[in-house]
C-alpha cells in the first residue's frame, strides 16, 4: 500500500540534487557578493562595499552595462525578425524546406570557439577575405577589431549568425503545430494573409516567440567566451560586456567576490528581461 | 516500504555530500607500488619542441628513479597559474610539481599555492650550488616573503632583434644598430617602405606589440618607462605610479611611431604578441623587433638567420638577424628589459614532496635545458665563462639579464597589465593629448581597488 508521503520520499533525490547544484551555490554566490576573500582565504563580512566599488571605480562598470544592454537587444533585434522569417519560409511544405532546415542549422552546431576563430581569421590584417574587401572599397586598410563601433558590430553579428538558426527552428516547430484548419476557416471568413499571420500565427506562436527571445537574451547575456576569443573586450574595454568581466575578474584575475557581484548583476539583469517578455508578450490580448 | 524509502534516501544524500569530497583526490599509488607525481606543465604534446624536450626529462628521471612514475597534466600557458590557486583554495591534493610564472608567484605567495623550497635547498644541496643559482634577478624573483617558492629553469630576457640585410638595403650599416629612442626612429622611417608604390607598406622599420595582452606591458611599454627614469608600480606604497611624466613619455612616444612617424604596423594593436612580434621578423616583414625574446632562438635557428646560437658553440653567429640592447635608458641601465623564466615550483599541498623535490631537483641539475630554446638561457654564472657563451649573440643578451628587471611585485599584477594593456589601447586610438588623463584614470582605477 502506497502511503500519503511515498511520493515525498521519491521526490526527496531530486530534491537533493537541486538543493546541492542550484539552491547552494546561488546562495553561496550571494553571500559572497557580500564578502571580501584574501588571497589566501581569508574572508571578511563587508555588505555592500564589493558593490559600491564596482560602480564608483571610474566610468568601467557603467561602460560594461552599456555594452551589454546594447549587445543584448541589438542581436534580439537582428535575430527574432529574421528567425521568425525564415521559420515562415522553411514552415511551409516545399520540397527544399527540409535541405534547408538543415543548412540553416550549421551555424548553431559549430562550437563558439571555431566559428570565433573563423571570424578572426575572415579579419585578419594580412590575409582576411573581409579585410581585402573593405580594403578594395575604401582605398586602405581598415582594422575592423581596432574600432570600437565595428568590433562591438562584429560581435553583435556573429552572435547573430550563431543564434538565429535555433530560434528559427524552435518557432518553426511552434508554427507547424497551428492546425491548418485555422487558416482554412479564415480564408472562407475572407481574411487575408496579413489577417491570418496577425490573428493566427503570432498569436498562437507567443509562447515560442518568448522563450526565444529569453533564450537570445540569456545567451547573449552569458556569452564571454566568443567575446573573449574576439576581441579581449578590447580596443581598450570597448566591447567588455559584463560577463566577459566577470571571466576577467573571476578566472584571470582570481577575484571571486567581485565576479559574483557581477553575476549577481547579470542575473538581475536577465530576470528583469524576464520579467519585461512574459508581461508583454504572453499577455492575455494576443490570444483574443 | 516506509523505513525502506528513507534508508535508500538517507544513503544518497550520505552519498551526495561525499561527492565533492572526493573530488580532493587521494594519495596515488601506482598498481606496482611506484609513487604516482604529477606535474603540472603548458606544453602542448603536438608542439615538439617543447613537449619533447619536457617528456625526454620525465623519461630520464623515471629510469633514474625506478620508484617513481611522473603524470602530466597539460594546462595552457596562461591559464595554469590560476588553475593551480584555484585547486590550493579548492583543497585539491593531487598537484605534486608545477611549471609557474615568475610574474605572478607574489600571488602564488599571498595563496599559499606553493611550498618553500629553502628547506629542501639546504638539505639537498651545498652553498656553491645554491650560489650559482641566486646571482640572477630570475631567482629572486622566486623568492617572495624569505620563501623561495620558484626555482628559475633559466632567463628569459628580451631585447631588439633586427634584419641586416634590410639594413645594409636602406644603406644602414648592419653592424651599427641604433642606440638611443631617436635613431630606432630614424632607422626604422629608412626601414618603412612601401616596395611597389601601391600605397600599402610591405616592409615595417619597426615590430612591436600593443595588443589587449600582458606582453604589451611587459616587453612593449615597461622598457620604455624604465627607460625614462619611472616605474610602473611603488612596491611600498602597494599603489600604480605608470601615469607618471616618464609613463606618459613612453605612452606618446608609442603614440608617435604609430600615428606619426607610422613605422609601426597598426595590425599590432589587433594582433598577438607572438604574430606582432616573432612572426614579423621570422616572415621577413620587419625590420627591427622591439622586444625580441631569448626564447625565439629556436625559429632564428631553423631559418638560417643565426648558426651555431642552438645548442651554443663557440662558433655561433648572427648570420642575417643581429641584436641590440634596447635603446632607452639612463646611464648605468642602459637597455633594461623584462627578464623572468619559467620557474620550478612545488605544490603545498603535495602528497609527495620528497619525491616532488628529486623531479625538480633532476630539472635544474641533469636535464638538458642547453639545447632547448623555451627553458632560456643559462641560469648557472658558471655556464656564462664556458667558450660558447662568449659570442657576440649571447654578450648582448648577457647585459641584458645583468640590467633586466622584474614586472611590479604585486599580488595582483595581472589586474595591472591588464588596465595598463587596455588604457594604451585607448591611448593609442585617442587623439595624443588625451593620454595623460586616460593614463590617470587608468592607474586611479586600479588604486582605488587595491
Amino acid at each position: 500500500m502506497i502511503q500519503k508521503r511515498t511520493p515525498l520520499y521519491m521526490l526527496l533525490p531530486v530534491l537533493v540534487l537541486m538543493v546541492i547544484f542550484l539552491l547552494v551555490p546561488i546562495c553561496k554566490g550571494i553571500v559572497m557578493t557580500l564578502e571580501s576573500t584574501s588571497l589566501s582565504g581569508e574572508t571578511s563580512f563587508v555588505g555592500f562595499r564589493n558593490f559600491i566599488g564596482l560602480f564608483t571605480e571610474g566610468d568601467r562598470m557603467r561602460m560594461n552595462l552599456s555594452i551589454t544592454l546594447k549587445y543584448v537587444v541589438a542581436d534580439i533585434v537582428l535575430t527574432i525578425p529574421v528567425a521568425y522569417l525564415v521559420a515562415l519560409l522553411v514552415v511551409r511544405k516545399g520540397k527544399m524546406a527540409k535541405f534547408f532546415r538543415s543548412l540553416y542549422l550549421i551555424p548553431w552546431i559549430s562550437a563558439p570557439v571555431v566559428s570565433t576563430l573563423m571570424v578572426r581569421s575572415m579579419l585578419d590584417s594580412e590575409i582576411g577575405i573581409i579585410h581585402i574587401m573593405v580594403r578594395h572599397i575604401v582605398g586602405h586598410d581598415v582594422l575592423i577589431l581596432n574600432n570600437s563601433t565595428l568590433a562591438l558590430l562584429v560581435l553583435i553579428l556573429h552572435s547573430f549568425w550563431r543564434s538565429y538558426p535555433f530560434i528559427m527552428l524552435f518557432l518553426s516547430a511552434g508554427m507547424s503545430t497551428i492546425p491548418n484548419e485555422y487558416y482554412e476557416a479564415a480564408h472562407i471568413d475572407g481574411a487575408n494573409k496579413r489577417d491570418c499571420f496577425f490573428r493566427i500565427t503570432l498569436p498562437l506562436t507567443a509562447n515560442q516567440l518568448c522563450i526565444g527571445i529569453l533564450m537570445v537574451t540569456i545567451w547573449t547575456i552569458q556569452d564571454s567566451e566568443s567575446i573573449f576569443a574576439l576581441t579581449k573586450g578590447g580596443p581598450g574595454n570597448s566591447t567588455e560586456t559584463l560577463a566577459v568581466r566577470l571571466f576577467k575578474s573571476s578566472f584571470v584575475n582570481f577575484d571571486l567576490n567581485q565576479g559574483a557581484v557581477i553575476g549577481f548583476i547579470l542575473v538581475v539583469i536577465t530576470l528583469l528581461f524576464m520579467f519585461l517578455y512574459v508581461k508583454v508578450l504572453l499577455r492575455g490580448d494576443l490570444y483574443e | 516500504m516506509n523505513r525502506l524509502i528513507k534508508v535508500v534516501g538517507v544513503i544518497f544524500v550520505f552519498l551526495m555530500l561525499c561527492f565533492p569530497l572526493c573530488a580532493q583526490g587521494t594519495n596515488e599509488v601506482a598498481e606496482n607500488g611506484n609513487t604516482v607525481i604529477h606535474v603540472a606543465h603548458f606544453y602542448d604534446p603536438t608542439d615538439e619542441n617543447g613537449y619533447n624536450w619536457f617528456n625526454k626529462a620525465k623519461e630520464e628521471f623515471e629510469a633514474e628513479n625506478p620508484g617513481i612514475k611522473v603524470e602530466f597534466e597539460q594546462f595552457k600557458w596562461d591559464e595554469i597559474d590560476i588553475k593551480l590557486m584555484s585547486d590550493f583554495r579548492s583543497n585539491i591534493l593531487t598537484h605534486d610539481v608545477a611549471l609557474s610564472t615568475p610574474q605572478l608567484l607574489p600571488q602564488h605567495a599571498a595563496v599559499g599555492t606553493f611550498e618553500d623550497l629553502n628547506p629542501y635547498l639546504k638539505k639537498y644541496w651545498t652553498q656553491d650550488e645554491a650560489a650559482a643559482l641566486s646571482w640572477a634577478s630570475t631567482y629572486r624573483q622566486g623568492e617572495q616573503g624569505g620563501k623561495q617558492i620558484g626555482l628559475p629553469l633559466g632567463s628569459h630576457s628580451r631585447i631588439c632583434a633586427y634584419n641586416k640585410d634590410m639594413f645594409k638595403a636602406a644603406g644602414l650599416d648592419p653592424e651599427n644598430p641604433p642606440k638611443t629612442l631617436d635613431e630606432l626612429v630614424d632607422y626604422a622611417k629608412k626601414l618603412t617602405i612601401d616596395k611597389n608604390g601601391d600605397g600599402v607598406i610591405d616592409q615595417w622599420g619597426l615590430a612591436l606589440t600593443l595588443g589587449p595582452d600582458r606582453a604589451t606591458i611587459e616587453v612593449t611599454y615597461a622598457p620604455l618607462v624604465w627607460g625614462f627614469g619611472g616605474s610602473l608600480y611603488d612596491k611600498t606604497t602597494g599603489k600604480a605610479v605608470f601615469a607618471s611624466e616618464a609613463g606618459i613619455k613612453s605612452a606618446e612616444f608609442l603614440w608617435d611611431l604609430l600615428n606619426t612617424y607610422k613605422v609601426v604596423n597598426p595590425a599590432s594593436l589587433v594582433n598577438d604578441y607572438n604574430r606582432n612580434v616573432h612572426d614579423s621578423i621570422l616572415e621577413e616583414k620587419s625590420a627591427i623587433a622591439f622586444g625580441w625574446g631569448s626564447y625565439w632562438v629556436d625559429g632564428l635557428e631553423a631559418k638560417g638567420f643565426v648558426k651555431g646560437i642552438l645548442p651554443a658553440t663557440p662558433q655561433g653567429e648572427m648570420v642575417k638577424v643581429g641584436v641590440f640592447p634596447y635603446p632607452t635608458g639612463v646611464v648605468g641601465e642602459e637597455g633594461s628589459g623584462f627578464t623572468n623564466s619559467w620557474d620550478v615550483s612545488m605544490y603545498a599541498k603535495s602528497q609527495h614532496k620528497e619525491e616532488a623535490w628529486k623531479f625538480i631537483d633532476f630539472l635544474l641539475t641533469k636535464a638538458d635545458l642547453a639545447s632547448y630554446g623555451d627553458a632560456g638561457l643559462p641560469i648557472r654564472k658558471s655556464e656564462w665563462d664556458k667558450p660558447e657563451y662568449q659570442v657576440p649573440y649571447f654578450k648582448e643578451y648577457h647585459k641584458a639579464i645583468t640590467v633586466g628587471k622584474p614586472m611590479p611585485e604585486s599580488p595582483h599584477y595581472g589586474e595591472l597589465a591588464d588596465i595598463v594593456a587596455s588604457a594604451l589601447q585607448r591611448c593609442m586610438n585617442g587623439p595624443r593629448k588625451d593620454i595623460p588623463k586616460i593614463l590617470e584614470n587608468a592607474q586611479k582605477e586600479y588604486n582605488t581597488k587595491y
